[in-house]
Parts: structure tokens; sequence; C-alpha cells
């Protein structure tokens, strides 16, 4: 008896941390940069532990549902215009790399701004590394080029570091549109693959409707599960009041 | 609980953010040399369940991991400097600077702030003041029964005076930049102030070193572009609603967790 109640209860707690997931993507609808976060589970299928015994069948365990992963979706978001000559965004793969003081990070969000030493930096003050290092702007009008070459009044600065890697699903998210690469070494991309485009920026890859269908889907699949419950319960309690009476 | 509640609501807060400066943004819409204001939002911490890349087994690892996101937050209000649209006002004391730069004009209390709405007056004494009776600086006095102010685009300001033939010069007209000008800290009343992230303010001749000139008879509006701003309002409005559509879900499945216990 225990047994159904064990599944169903996996499927329960599968739906809810589906719904965080739904409700993060939707939170950050707006975020620049920012990318869609879904879950992947996997059933346990019920096993029979040990050998059957002539008449009595084995017992067996219960099936689960487990979460197996949270994957990112690095899909390209829209590119959406936003005139501000220091807003990149990137197209197609790569990840611009900034300095933070837990050392490099790589982040996707091109909303950039110049620091007090005029220093291209991010919004939080995280300078943005260009081949050279950290990239130092002077006066003047900055053009970014499609192959991330910044110039400022038609002199050449400098140009952006845009990286890859072999394994981007085992980037960890930081926050503050940041990730970490953990023990992976980032790999330049080739300038005749970079592709920014500047005066933009990349809006979050969140499909508002696919995360709403989940929503509606993740709340009646937990309803379904809770009646499932009930209804075993039940079943329970006339085991236990009408088995008891015989 | 339920993480999706609290994630939702910091959806809530973030759009909330987005609708008051797009308010803000319309609000000004034909405020002379109003520079409009975005909100910038971030992704918030997340809640690490599993490393990515940990290990399963002595020789094989999880290849993704399991991170909860709990929420977006508001990581800027950057305001664009943008151009704004030039109007003829026919007023020679209105004054556009097409390019980069800033009036500089000291307050009462002293302090030095900048501008870009250069509709200026003359006060009692005869000296250009913004709207606000705030004289810009350096200091410049048009001459008691001048009859016609001419303003050069390198911010000459010249006068004839009565019985007078030739023009005389009685100033000129300086504008600063800054490095990093979305670090200047709004005042209201159009007014910046100089911040440790703007750096420090470069003076300097109209037309010289990257400062736009000046063109009289004109003001600058704002640089709100109103479709662009309504078409804002209804994405902020809608992730509004969406965000709260999560809270209604996660209260439901709420709900039917009690309804199990009852």
């Amino acid at each position: 008896m225990n047994r159904a109640v064990y599944s169903i209860i996996s499927g329960g707690l599968a739906e809810l941390s589906k719904l965080d997931l739904v409700a993060q993507n939707l939170a950050n609808a707006s975020t620049a940069g920012y990318k869609a976060q879904r879950a992947v589970f996997e059933v346990r299928p019920a096993k029979a532990l040990g050998q059957a015994r002539s008449a009595i069948a084995a017992q067996r365990s219960s099936a689960q549902v487990l979460e197996r992963a949270v994957v990112t979706d690095l899909s390209q978001g829209p590119l959406e215009k936003t005139a501000n000559p220091l807003d990149v965004a990137l197209e197609g793969e790569g990840f611009f790399v900034v300095d933070t003081p837990r050392g490099l990070r790589f982040t996707r969000t091109g909303s950039f701004t110049i620091d007090r030493d005029g220093k291209l930096a991010t919004g939080a003050g995280f300078p943005v590394q260009g081949e050279g290092g950290e990239i130092v702007l002077p006066q003047g009008r900055v053009e970014i080029a499609r192959d991330g070459t910044v110039s400022v009044d038609g002199s050449q600065v400098a140009r952006l570091r845009v990286v890859v890697f072999d394994r981007p699903e085992q980037l960890r998210r930081e926050g503050q549109a940041l990730f970490s690469a953990g023990p992976q070494m980032p790999q330049d991309l080739a300038p005749q693959q970079v592709r920014v485009v500047q005066g933009a920026l990349e809006g979050a890859n969140v499909s508002v409707v696919e995360d709403l269908v989940q929503m509606v889907e993740t709340t009646r699949a937990f309803e379904s599960y809770m009646r499932a419950l009930e209804r075993v319960d039940r079943l329970n309690g006339r085991a236990a009041d009408d088995l008891g009476r015989v | 609980m339920i993480r999706a509640l609290f994630t939702a609501a910091t959806g809530m807060e973030a759009q909330q953010l987005n609708i008051d400066v797009i308010a803000n943004n319309l609000a000004n819409v034909n405020t002379t040399g109003f520079k409009k204001s975005r909100a910038d939002f971030e992704d918030l911490l997340y809640q690490t369940l599993r490393e990515p890349g940990a290990a399963n087994t002595g020789s094989t690892e999880f290849s993704t991991g399991i991170q909860v996101g709990l929420g977006s937050r508001p990581a800027a209000v950057q305001r664009v400097f943008g151009q704004g649209d030039f109007t003829q006002t026919s007023n020679p004391l209105d004054v556009a600077i097409e390019g980069e730069g800033m009036f500089q004009v000291t307050l009462p209390s002293g302090d030095v702030a900048y501008t870009r709405a250069g509709s200026f007056k003359l006060d009692s004494t005869g000296s250009l003041v913004t709207s606000e009776g705030d004289l810009i600086s350096p200091q410049i006095t048009i001459p008691q029964g001048a009859e016609s102010v001419s303003i050069g685009s390198d911010g000459t300001v010249t006068v004839t005076l009565p019985g007078q033939t030739t023009a005389t010069q009685v100033g000129q007209i300086q504008t600063v930049r800054f490095t990093n000008v979305a670090g200047l800290r709004a005042l209201g009343r159009n007014l910046f102030a100089e911040t440790e992230t703007s750096g420090a303010a470069q003076l300097g001749t109209p037309g010289e070193n990257g400062h736009g000139t000046l063109l009289q008879g004109f003001l600058e509006g704002s640089n709100v572009s109103v479709v662009e701003e309504l078409v804002n309002m209804i994405v902020g409005q809608r992730a509004y609603e969406i965000n709260s559509r999560a809270i209604g879900a996660a209260d439901e499945m709420l709900r039917l967790i009690a309804q199990l216990v009852a």
C-alpha cells in the first residue's frame, strides 16, 4: 500500500519543482541575457526486491519520479534595440568575459557602462575583458564592430573577448547574469565567428507561452496526484475498516 | 514552502519598478532636455541542489547539476543619454546642444550641477540663468539695453549695443563632458550632479574635443519615444500579470495539499 503513496508523492514533488522553474523563468522574462531553465526528470520503475517464492510475489519497490537535472536552455534570445552605444548583444554562441573579485565569470548580458577609471564594465562594476585584459576607453564615440573590435573616434582600442565552452551545460549559474566555468577552460572564439551587435541587448529566451502552458499543465498534474493520493488514502481506510471486521 | 510563490513575487516587484520607470519617462515626454531611463534586471541567487559536474560514482559525473533560480531583481535604472528632438523656438536665449556635452550651472547653495535644458532667461542683473534661476557657469551677463544677442555654435555670446554697428563679445558658454555620462546622479529639475562613477567634469569649448556644438533658437526635447514606452508598458503589464498567475498556480497547489489534510 505504501508503494503507491510514495510513487504519487514523488510525482507531486516533481510537479512542485517544475513550478519553481516556471516561476523563475517568468520572473526573468524581462531580464536581458537570461537563459531559461528546464528540469529533466526520470522515472525509476518499480523493481522486484529479491526472488519470488512459489505463490508469493516478490516485494516490489515503488516507482519513483526523480529530478535528474536542471538544464539551461542556451538558445538565442531575441535582440532588442536600445540605441545605447554601450549595449551589445551576442548573436550565436559565446559569452562575454568579466573579471570579478571571485575570478573570471561569463555572461550573455551586454549592458555595459564605463566606470570612473574609463574602463568598460558591467552594470555591477566588473571590468569587461578584451583580448588584452581590461578595456580602457578614451573619450569619444565608441563603436563596436561585428567581430567585437572596439574603436573610439575611429581608432581601434581593443577587441571584446568572446569565449565558448566544450560543455556549456556544465556552466554554473551565479545570478547577476553571470556563469562560472568550474574546472572547464574557456576557448576564445575566432574573430570571424564572433557576431556582436552594438546598440542592442539580447532579451531573455523565455517563451512565455510555453511556460504558461507548462504552469497550467503542472497545476493540473499536481491536482491529479493529489486526487490519486486521496483515493489511495480512502482505500487504505476501507481496508483498515472492512478487513478488520472479518 | 513553495519557492515559486516567492520567485513570482520578485518578478512582480521587478515589473512594478519597470512600470514606474516607464511612467516617469512618459510623464516627461515634453520636458526640455529630459533623458529617459531604462530599468535593467538580473537573475537572483541560485539554490544549488547539486553541483554541475559533481561526481556520480568514482568514474562518472553528472553532466548537469540542479540549480533552481530564485527570481529576478532590478540591476540598475540606467539613464539613456541619446539625443532628443530639436524644436525651433526662435527665442534667442534658447540653446540646444547638438552632440555630447552639458551646460554647467551654479546652484544657490554654491554646488555645481549640469543640465541639457538650454531654455535660458535673464535675471534682474542681466545674467544668463536657467528657468529655475540658477546661474550658468562661467557666468555671462548681457549688458542693459542690448539690442540683439547671438550665440555662436562655439558658445560665443555677442551682443549689439545701441548706437554701435559692430557686435561686442560678452562671454562664452562652455560645456562639460564626462567619461561615463550614465553615472551622473539626477537631481530632478533637469539637473544632474557629478558622482565618482561619472568621472570629473571636463570643461571645454563647444565644437572642440568631442564637445557638441550649440544651436541658438532651438530647444532639445526629451529623448522619450512614446511608441517605444507604450510597447514597453504593455510588455511590463503582461509580465506582471503572468507572474501573478504563477503565484495563483502555486497557491492552487498549496490549496490541494491543504485539502488532503482536511
